[in-house]
């Protein structure tokens, strides 16, 4: 699993084999645009929360 | 079918020093809504009673998100959100099915809840090893 620590709070997109970071970005849509841009036809996406506390969901 | 729990990580605090890490029972989901697809983390949230995604989820799939059928979903400190629900094609380990989804603004994250989810599969969590396994009904 890719390291998710610099996309505190933001969508992160994710090569397929979810190995890496591709980009992240606040928009979800402009995080797609970058992973695509970067090669990345089918990023998985993931909404990464604040690394402070716990969350009950 | 069985998938490993997802690593975050997160900062140490006061109650838990030693604790850099969380992981959680998130799947990969492909959503899918006409010709537009996303691969999507879910949390699997047994205490949801639906499954809840970010308004712009559904927005980037293409849906009129105030077109669907809408109530209030609220949280555990006594918010709630307005959602709107749109039943969509949903796959997780090649397996496909339908659900309702309750798309909003104040969801903050997608999770998978009891109706649309777990009335689908029989639905095992394993701390200790980290895993998480679905079996259709």
């Amino acid at each position: 699993m890719a390291q998710l620590g610099n996309c505190e709070n933001q969508w992160a997109a994710l090569s397929a084999d979810r190995s890496r970071v591709v980009s992240c970005d606040e928009s979800l849509e402009r995080a797609i645009e970058k992973a695509i841009e970067l090669g990345e036809a089918k990023p998985v996406l993931i909404k990464v929360p604040s690394k402070d506390g716990s969350y009950i969901f | 079918m069985k998938f490993k729990y997802l690593e975050y990580p997160r900062q140490p605090s006061l109650a838990f020093p030693d604790k850099d890490r969380t992981f959680r029972p998130a799947l990969e989901v492909t959503v899918k809504h006409q010709a537009r697809s996303l691969k999507l983390i879910c949390i699997v949230d047994s205490g949801a009673d639906m499954c809840a995604f970010p308004a712009k989820v559904g927005e980037f799939l293409g849906l009129e998100i105030k077109a669907g059928k809408s109530e209030k979903l609220k949280g555990i400190e006594g918010t709630s959100s307005r959602v709107y629900y749109h039943e969509l094609a949903l796959e997780v380990g090649g397996y496909q099915f339908e659900c309702p989804i309750g798309f909003g603004e104040g969801i903050k994250f997608p999770v998978l809840g009891q109706d649309g989810f777990f009335d689908k599969f029989e639905v095992t969590f394993n701390y200790l090893k980290k895993e998480i396994s679905l079996k259709p009904f």
